[in-house]
């Protein structure tokens, strides 16, 4: 490559890194954070707060001793009436109610239950959300986005002009380094 | 700048193309759609297999894990129908759980219950019984359990393998090398008008 065709290839791959680069700032954080986020959902959930509340009841009851009342008798002890939805029995031994934002489950044999309150976690539910392509036009932004990280990985390796840091000389040992721990996730977990 | 105005008129052009097609999709969809409760779906859901169905039925379950799944179910709780997350619905939100909705989308072939599938199955449940302390979701049996004429429950419900050892032997009857359990990829889900009380 000429003198000039070499400046003018830096300048535009300098620009190119630089602009997409800024552009996809917010969605590379967006992205980078739901992804650890979501890669943990096995230790945490990390769209929804949920949590717990035992309790036990003194009535011996039965599928056909449970009624409306009775559950909004319970409900109303525990100041969930107003968000009552419905109830059902997903076992013979199990009475399960839903209220808004939860639910409440008795085993009817123990008399032992549970309210479940379950509420949004802020910033995580809203960048997960994201992340699983809410819509067929985010689909497609992302895949641009995907692009963008591509152009910028590849004009990354020529920002710099030749020296001792240079791609022919330091960086491909870089290159190459990173590239061991996929082969070597390959080799070992396939 | 030059650059990322590109960027922005190809996305505007993909968008533009792409909703163009969605709207074209919807029409030729709207003709064909099946309205039915659970109840109906499960009593033969082979028959719908391949086509565009509305389903109705209340929420027992969503997904905590991913969103991406939910299930319904009609007069019995017992049989439920999985759904899965697509169209304007990337995952479901928990608020559905408890609620009567309207589901719009396609039948699906969703899992192949063959031999292989049935080790698994059982080998999950001998680690489950090894360790009290490990929860398995229960909710996708229950709806591979609603798409078979028996309830699987009742012979031994104290039994952990009655469902596996009930499996085997209708896909020794059936002769085939697997038994199909159907679901419904979602296109759209309404929310129904909140009733008064259920059961």
């Amino acid at each position: 490559m000429s003198s000039n065709g070499s400046k003018l290839f830096r300048k535009w791959n300098r620009i190119l890194h630089r602009d997409i680069g800024y552009f996809f700032f917010g969605l590379t954080i967006i992205y980078c954070v739901s992804g650890i986020a979501l890669n943990h959902k096995k230790d945490w959930n990390p769209n929804y707060d949920i949590t717990y509340e035992d309790f036990s009841i003194t009535d011996t009851i039965d599928k056909s001793s449970v009624n409306e009342a009775w559950v909004l008798a319970l409900l109303k002890k525990h100041n969930e009436a107003d968000h009552y939805k419905k109830y059902f029995f997903p076992d013979s031994g199990t009475l399960k109610i839903f209220i808004d934002n939860g639910s409440v489950s008795v085993d009817m044999e123990s008399k032992e239950g549970y309210i479940e309150k379950i509420s949004k976690r802020p910033f995580f539910y809203e960048i997960n959300f994201l992340h699983y392509n809410p819509g067929k036009w985010w689909m497609w932004f992302s895949d641009i986005f995907c692009l963008g990280m591509i152009t910028i990985a590849i004009s990354g390796l020529f920002i710099m002009a030749k020296s001792k840091h240079s791609l022919s000389k330091r960086g491909i040992w870089f290159i190459l380094a990173g590239l061991i721990v996929p082969l070597l996730a390959l080799i070992i977990l396939k | 700048m030059k650059n990322i105005f590109l960027l922005f008129a190809l996305g505007a052009v993909i968008i533009g193309n792409n909703s163009g097609c969605k709207n074209a999709a919807n029409q030729a969809t709207d003709s064909t759609k099946l309205s039915m409760t659970v109840d109906t779906f499960l009593a033969s859901p082979e028959k719908w297999a391949g086509k565009e169905v509305v389903i109705t039925g209340t929420v027992s379950h969503v997904c905590r894990e991913s969103g991406k799944k939910l299930f319904l179910f009609g007069s019995n709780p017992d049989a439920t129908l999985k759904i899965n997350a697509g169209g304007n619905y990337s995952t479901f939100d928990l608020k559905y759980e408890g609620t009567d909705v309207e589901i719009t989308g396609t039948v699906i072939e969703d899992e192949k219950i063959d031999a292989n599938y049935l080790n698994e199955w059982e080998a999950d449940i001998k680690k489950m019984v090894a360790d009290k302390n490990l929860k398995v979701c229960s909710e996708d049996a229950k709806a591979i359990a609603g798409q078979t004429k028996d309830t699987t429950s009742k012979a031994a419900p104290e039994d952990p393998f009655a469902g596996v050892n009930e499996f085997r032997q209708k896909l020794e009857k059936s002769g085939k090398a697997y038994i199909s359990i159907y679901a419904i990829d979602a296109k759209n889900l309404k929310e129904l008008k909140k009733e008064a009380s259920v059961n």
